[in-house]
């Protein structure tokens, strides 16, 4: 079992979906038990994975390799470390939330979970392969599932039937439609999704395909290239191909994150998306950014990570600001969410521009928080939407007596996302916090700014959906009252909460994988970070014991810096 | 130089395919004549066997490893050539297979369009096998010959009547510049085997000519600029012509490109690839910026397929045997995708009598299978994962990045963005616009059976392809003396992976 | 052995979630009175146990004491860490004893959702002792933030004004900012141990509990940079003169009850004295820092006192003159000597019960005429002799009259504050005579004088709930008044320490805990 566990978690949902394809609608139960079950397979083998992931030996786990192309040098390696583990957990949690979020869907239902299937095992597939060309395989593979969820089972944001162009939908198929910012339709969101993210993601490839040239060793394979990232400065270019070739990873990959300027896809997208599909998008799908840049920028170019990250330090400034001022005046709901996803993922990049254990461990902790966080609000805000076919936030509101259950799970879920403490994502934020101050003071104010503007919107639109006079033509929605509605809710709550009250071990399972990148960006073999963390002051002061030092110490002990 | 015309056994064996080709022409065209009470289906098989008896004869020669030269160099039989025969039955096959419900549109000589596609066929078989200029020509007019009639079958129909003419007229024009560019390097050189030609010198003579011979292939794959037929031929023409017309004669022209360019004229190297850096950039734009402005399916792939001969004249233009593995891989990806969209068209065609992007409206609905297998054909000539087209888009650029050719590169990803503008606008019009009847969609037995063959192919390629990297890279071993830069270094790699 | 069980038994951890607990209990019944009457059994046994506490409290000394200290997440340095010391304790009591009126005041005035109401007010109970007895920073910072969302559901969903939904998002937003900047500061502290042990070798290389953190010296104008991030997020909740502007709001338009708390529970100000002061006292010494700090205090009296001077409607007098009242508090707290401190604290204390009583007051008015505008009063004395007693007691004991225990703060407080410089006290001394002028004004109109058109003849005195009410708290404010002692001695320890802290620069160690030795888990 153990040494197979990344097969289980990977192809489950695939053979769900082959097994789909077999299936008729008809059978409508049928269809989403098989569904649930190979997303539950999924996520029982990646729970074992979590406990499993050994963080005393830390380093690359579960390892699998299969020879591909001997030509091309590609193998099908797999394999986590301390980043992708949790990520894994993450995806697969809410790719089985999603499954029960999108339970009453009816129109093509078969088709519909083929396609989120795809869509999250694509998305583990990144964060467990070893070799660059299965991550852009991957990366791109989960790309265009989002233009069919979006197109087939989307809905049109607001105002989207008074808008006008001439020839009626005619022109919505031209090159000038998708410059055309005005549009809401789902097509528009999906058609500009799957554009801008392959654009961005070729330009990661052109990135992939140099380092593949420029290290000469005719390999995809990221160990193989991490070894020898020193070939990449081959004197003809010097170190200038090395920032070219970064840059073009980077930005490639900060597209979906969204780092700020790139990040116009993404709220459109939201939008349009249905309720299984934001989850998954501003879940995992944005995370495959901020994870990718760290398996390949970090780790092969780990000199130009340390000289050119400050990049992202500026970058993510906007991000904050931007994303949370936009999410404060917009009006429909999965808006507000997805601006405020996009606007959180600006902490994440701080976290990493900080290049150290405790801003790096807090930023991949963050992505797990958010991806829970978020996954909660897109739910409901689906939900509500299936109930009053409605996003629009004026428009709702009393809705708390119609469904208590749901208005509660919201406050929490705002909580989780603002970094209420006792949610994990609070922690994340105090590391990131910690982390990035001795360098990046201002960032750190915005961030802490940000988090008010977050807390400002959410709360908005929480009573604007909930609380206050409810229009009667809501009164026959309905609370989530059966299990298979709220299932997923108390799934995420519940994790949110209880890595937010216990998180030493993912902290743990997350140091081990960042201590050996930064000790390789920051060159500093940590003597003075020795004590790194968990007290060694056991030592000092009999008699405060907890388990956690022994993993601690063994944990930062130099022998284990070669685990690697 | 002295043809020896004396056929010895051995000799025979090496045409044994043509041999049963033509052999099997005949017979198809004896039966059409003596039996006018059979039903046209017959025929169609009765070919299909005898293209099926070749193949595995063709097979047969690529696991013994025949080879061998005759008539003195002019026909040469080796793995790339048997690559491409095989490449080309397959075509065919698959190509008879697709028109046998098309045929019933036409109003006569139906027996005689299976012998016209066939004998085609068989004049591309030799063209795979031209190892010198006049072989080129007369093999090259051999095969075109056939189209001529074939384009214009619809006689009722003023566009396929166009097409033909427009096709003989180009078709004839190029044959010119063939004849005369032949003409000028024999003057210059006075050799005619690609292999003699190894040490000569460039004389302005003969880079016109080789430009002119040059620019006849060109006609034939379509590239720009000599592009200026493809779109209405292929609108005009018969769909399942102009299916085949999009993939065989191109893989057939291709064996000569690389045969003249990597034996001919290896010497002068960077001047030709100069030359092809800019046919290729501009077919690709052309073709994919042309293509957004399509409303008709078979003018869509028109334009697509030239941006995908942009695409493959990267590989070219690398110039190295990876490049020229990947040409070959490439083809038959693009083989599979194109084939299987073609045939799409022809099944949607013959249900709702158009071929217009709009009439696709609700396709995912009508027939889910055909909207499905649209879609992976689709998103494979995209160059999407995990499908062939990928693999083939990745393995051309591999090549070229080796040798540096990054504008090339980055021409050539900025286009697969811009192709997947208007391929998903096709996705969209089938799977999320409602449709205007729906009515389901029938398709016929081996109507489904090529859609299957190509899945198969897109889907098993694109996921393993291993087997079919290894084949192309045997078929071109001939190349290995253009300094193959793919050597993997299996004891550094496997240290280092071993080495955690 | 009965000791040993009993001294090392985790109180401060009952005291702490034994109101969740209970709220959780409420949940499952459904009749108001059983809810009603099971949260005022809760409520008092609280109290019962807050008592305990002060009881066994061994005055006179500065050692933290009930100690209990479990690591929660060591890689952060972040532990579960609870104690009270003479700066805390009281306050725990006032807490538990203001929570056990507030049940009873509400007893009919809430009239929709009970259940709910008595949930929040418990979770909040709960948090706000968390934020009293909790010695590490973060989880100070844990409830301090959690007080946050009872809060706001009690502001929004049981207020009285048409403004409440405002004012409930006003109060959240404008604590939340201060708290983030609170948080960054927090978070500096921890740096700054974390850089101070990686220098000196030390192992444990985060941490964030107080008493680590009061071991390790902290350069000046970090300290500055701290004291500044810090302040904000207290000076927003206390709130601090040019942060005041959500307090008006929030007692105008939320539930007495939560008025009471707010009022009554000085958090703003315990965190200056609690962390500000101790942790970066060059910080707090430096004249930039104080002179800023005094003036900001100066101009909360004289601003609250002379708005509360023209204010007609009773509770918005009492926001402005808890404004007022803060800014003693501010400056007695950064003269920065020993009766300055301790009249502070003892300040704090003693709003608990008079200002909050005098929001009780209000709302017994509110109750009896739905209003506490001036206009719907006067002459009220000639029916309800008993409130206007009551309100006259608590009013003077707010203003600071000899003989209740308001005296004996501010007099301490003017007399450090003239230690300190006589020109800020002499300022001060205004705004003594400023409370005197606004409270006896609006009392002289409202309760005396002819009977005001608006009252009515059938007009009620207190009933039984409301007498207890007020008996309980005249009780409590003559005592401290009479006969402060036991509560200045229980100060005295910590506050010396404090004060030779300040003197003695930094790294002042805190002595030993005594009896209750520190619990091992």
């Amino acid at each position: 079992m153990s040494d197979y566990v990344l097969l289980y978690i990977l192809f489950a949902p695939f053979v769900g979906a082959l097994a789909l394809i077999f299936t008729s609608n008809r059978q409508a139960m049928l269809v989403r038990g098989i569904a649930a079950a190979s997303a539950g397979t999924s996520l029982l083998a990646s729970l074992y994975l979590f406990y499993a992931y050994d963080p005393v030996k830390g380093g690359f786990q579960f390892i699998q390799k299969f020879e591909w192309s001997r030509q091309l040098g590609i193998s099908l390696h797999l394999g986590v470390d301390g980043i992708g583990t949790p990520l894994v957990l993450a995806s697969s949690i809410l790719l089985f939330a999603g499954i029960f979020v999108s339970w009453h869907i009816k129109d093509r239902t078969k088709e519909f979970y083929i396609w989120l299937l795809i869509l999250a095992a694509a998305t583990i597939g990144v964060f467990m392969s070893l070799d660059l060309f299965f991550l852009y395989f991957f990366y791109e593979m989960s790309v265009i599932p989002m233009y069919l969820l979006l197109g087939m089972w989307g809905s049109h944001t607001k105002k989207y039937l008074e808008m006008n162009d001439p020839e009626g939908l005619k022109l919505r198929d031209s090159v000038s439609f998708i410059f055309n910012f005005a549009a809401n339709s789902k097509e528009y969101a999906a058609m500009k999704l799957v554009l801008f993210l392959s654009a961005w993601a070729v330009v990661a490839l052109l990135g992939i395909l140099l380092i593949y040239k420029y290290s000469g060793l005719n390999t995809f394979d990221i160990l193989v290239l991490r070894e020898h990232a020193k070939l990449m400065n081959i004197p003809a270019l010097g170190t200038t191909m090395d920032r070219i070739i970064w840059i073009l990873i980077f930005f490639g990959f900060a597209s979906i994150a969204p780092l700020w300027p790139l990040h116009s896809w993404s709220p459109v997208g939201h939008a349009a998306a249905p309720a299984a599909t934001s989850m998954l998008h501003a879940g995992v799908l944005m995370k495959l950014g901020h994870f990718s840049i760290i398996r390949v920028a970090f780790e092969i170019l780990p000199d130009t990570t340390r000289e050119l990250m400050p990049i992202a330090a500026v970058l993510c400034i906007f991000s904050i600001i931007y994303g949370g001022f936009v999410a404060f005046h917009a009006k429909d709901t999965k808006y507000v969410i997805g601006y405020s996803s996009s606007s959180h993922m600006g902490y994440v990049f701080l976290g990493m521009a900080a290049l150290n254990y405790i801003g790096l461990s807090g930023a991949v902790i963050y992505m797990f928080a958010h991806a829970m966080a978020t996954g909660m609000l897109f739910a409901m805000a689906g939900w509500v939407y299936d109930q009053t076919h409605s996003r629009d936030i004026p428009s709702l509101g009393g809705l708390s007596n119609r469904m208590p259950f749901i208005a509660g799970c919201f406050v929490i879920a705002c909580m989780a996302s603002v970094g209420m403490p006792g949610t994990v994502n609070f922690i994340a934020e105090v590391m990131i916090i910690v982390g990035s101050w001795n360098k990046y003071p201002f960032q750190v104010i915005v961030a802490v700014i940000g988090i008010v503007i977050t807390l400002a919107y959410l709360f908005r639109m929480m009573r604007g959906l909930f609380y206050g006079p409810m229009d009667q033509k809501y009164s026959h929605s309905h609370d989530a009252v059966a299990v298979v509605d709220r299932l997923p809710l108390l799934i995420m709550i519940a994790v949110s909460i209880g890595f937010g009250l216990f998180p030493m071990h993912m902290y743990n399972v997350v140091r081990s994988g960042v201590d050996p990148l930064v000790a390789k960006i920051t060159q500093v073999v940590p003597v003075a970070e020795m004590g790194e963390g968990v007290g060694m002051r056991e030592a000092v002061l009999p008699g405060r014991s907890s388990e956690l030092p022994l993993v601690a110490n063994k944990h930062f002990s130099p022998t284990s810096r070669e685990v690697r | 130089m002295t043809f020896s015309l004396t056929m010895s056994s051995s000799d025979l064996l090496l045409l044994l395919p043509e041999i049963i080709l033509t052999s099997w022409l005949c017979l198809v065209l004896i039966v059409d004549f003596s039996f006018p009470r059979l039903p046209k289906e017959q025929l169609a098989y009765l070919s299909i066997a005898g293209l099926a008896g070749t193949l595995g004869c063709l097979a047969w020669f690529d696991f013994s490893g025949i080879s061998g030269t005759l008539f003195a160099n002019m026909f040469v039989v080796d793995r790339m050539a048997l690559f491409f025969k095989i490449f080309i039955v397959g075509a065919t096959i698959l190509v008879i297979l697709a028109s046998i419900e098309f045929v019933h549109r036409f109003t006569f000589f139906r027996g005689e369009y299976y012998f016209l596609v066939v004998m085609s066929a068989l004049g591309m078989m030799f063209m795979a096998s031209a190892n010198d200029l006049l072989s080129v020509f007369v093999t090259l007019e051999f095969s075109t010959f056939g189209f001529y009639v074939l384009v214009s079958y619809l006689r009722e129909d003023v566009a396929s009547n166009e097409a033909g003419l427009k096709f003989f007229i180009l078709g004839v024009f190029a044959a010119g510049l063939l004849a005369y560019g032949i003409s000028l390097v024999y003057g210059e050189t006075g050799k005619l085997v690609f292999s003699d030609m190894k040490s000569v010198q460039p004389t302005p003579g003969l880079i016109i000519g080789f430009l002119l011979i040059f620019g006849a292939l060109g006609f034939k794959i379509g590239a720009v600029p000599f592009h200026a037929w493809i779109p209405d031929t292929y609108h005009g023409s018969p769909t399942p012509v102009t299916a085949f017309l999009s993939i065989a004669p191109k893989g057939a022209a291709f064996a000569i490109l690389l045969r003249m360019f990597f034996v001919a004229l290896s010497t002068f190297k960077p001047t030709w690839v100069l030359l092809l850096v800019a046919a290729s950039i501009l077919s690709m734009t052309y073709g994919n910026i042309v293509a957004i402005a399509q409303r008709n399916m078979k003018r869509l792939l028109a334009y697509s397929g030239i941006a995908q001969i942009g695409n493959i004249m990267i590989g070219l233009a690398a110039g190295t045997k990876m490049g020229n593995d990947a040409i070959l891989f490439y083809l038959l990806t693009y083989l599979f995708a194109n084939l299987g969209a073609f045939a799409i068209i022809i099944a949607v065609g013959q249900a709702i009598g158009s071929e217009e992007i709009d009439d696709y409206s609700g396709l995912g609905r009508r027939s889910p299978f055909l909207a499905f297998s649209m879609l992976i054909f689709l998103l494979s000539l995209t160059g999407v994962p995990p499908l062939a087209g990928f693999i083939g888009k990745l393995y051309i650029f591999v090549a070229a990045v080796k040798e540096g050719l990054y504008t090339l590169i980055t021409v050539g990803l900025i286009n697969i963005v811009i192709s997947m503008y208007y391929y998903l606008v096709v996705v969209k019009k089938m799977y999320i616009i409602e449709p205007h009847d729906p009515s389901p969609v029938n398709v016929s037995g081996p109507m489904k059976a090529v859609i299957y063959v190509g899945l198969a192919g897109t889907l098993i390629i694109g996921i393993y392809p291993q087997p079919v990297i290894d084949w192309v890279v045997a078929a071109t071993m001939m190349f290995s003396n253009l300094g193959d830069q793919s050597v993997t270094l299996p004891a550094v790699t496997s240290v280092i992976a071993s080495g955690h | 052995m009965l000791e040993q069980l009993v001294s090392t038994f985790p109180f401060l951890s009952c005291l702490l979630f034994f109101p969740l607990a209970g709220a959780a209990v409420l949940w499952l019944f459904d009749d108001e009175d059983m809810v009603r009457t099971s949260a005022l059994t809760i409520a008092l046994v609280e109290l019962a146990l807050a008592i305990f506490v002060l009881m066994r409290f061994v005055p006179d000394t500065a050692a933290m004491q009930f100690v209990e200290h479990v690591r929660w997440i060591p890689a952060l340095g972040i532990s579960y860490h609870l104690a009270v010391d003479g700066i805390s304790v009281l306050f725990v009591g006032l807490t538990a004893f203001l929570t056990v009126l507030i049940v009873i005041y509400s007893w009919d005035t809430v009239r929709h959702q009970t259940k709910l109401f008595m949930m929040s007010l418990l979770a909040l109970e709960t948090t706000t002792m968390g934020v009293f007895v909790s010695l590490d920073l973060i989880l100070f910072f844990v409830f301090w933030e959690l007080m946050l969302i009872p809060s706001y559901f009690l502001i929004k969903l049981w207020g009285g004004g048409a403004e409440r939904h405002y004012a409930a998002l006003k109060y959240v937003l404008y604590t939340l900012l201060g708290s983030v900047f609170m948080l960054v500061g927090i978070a500096l502290l921890d740096i700054n141990y974390h850089t101070y042990t990686t220098l000196h070798h030390m192992d444990q290389s985060y941490s964030f509990d107080l008493l680590e953190l009061l071991a390790i010296p902290i350069p000046l104008n970090q300290q500055i940079l701290i004291f500044w991030l810090m302040f904000l997020g207290f000076a927003f909740k206390a709130p601090v003169f040019p942060f005041h502007t959500w307090l008006p709001d929030a007692l105008l338009e939320g539930p007495i009850g939560m008025a009471v708390v707010l009022a009554g529970l000085k958090l703003g100000t315990f965190g200056f004295i609690r962390f500000s002061i101790p942790l970066l006292p060059e910080a707090s010494k430096s004249p930039t820092v104080v002179s800023i700090v005094m003036i900001l205090g100066l101009a909360a009296i004289l601003y609250g006192a002379i708005m509360a001077l023209i204010q007609p409607d009773f509770r918005r007098l009492l926001a402005y003159s808890s404004i007022s009242h803060l800014g003693f508090i501010v400056i007695g707290l950064f003269a920065l000597n020993y009766q300055g401190l301790q009249g502070s604290l003892l300040t704090m204390i003693n709003l608990g019960f008079s200002t909050a009583g005098l929001f009780f007051i209000a709302g017994f008015l509110y109750t009896r005429q739905q209003t506490t505008q001036l206009s719907a009063f006067g002459g009220m004395a000639k029916h309800t002799p008993l409130l206007a007693t009551f309100f006259l007691l608590i009013g003077l004991a707010s203003i600071g009259l000899p003989g209740t225990n308001g005296f004996v703060g501010e007099f301490l407080i003017l007399l450090g504050t003239f230690k300190a410089h006589w020109l800020y006290g002499a300022i001060a001394v205004t705004g003594v005579i400023f409370g005197a002028a606004y409270f006896l004004w609006y009392y002289e109109r409202a309760m005396l004088g002819p009977v005001g058109k608006a009252v009515k003849d059938t007009i009620g005195d207190l009933h039984l709930r409301e007498t207890v009410i007020a008996t309980s708290l005249s009780v409590m404010i003559l005592w401290i008044g009479l006969y402060p002692a036991p509560f200045l001695r229980m100060m005295n320890g910590s506050v010396q320490a404090l004060v030779d802290r300040l003197n003695h620069g930094t790294v002042a160690t805190l002595p030993p805990p005594v009896r209750t030795p520190e619990r091992v888990n």
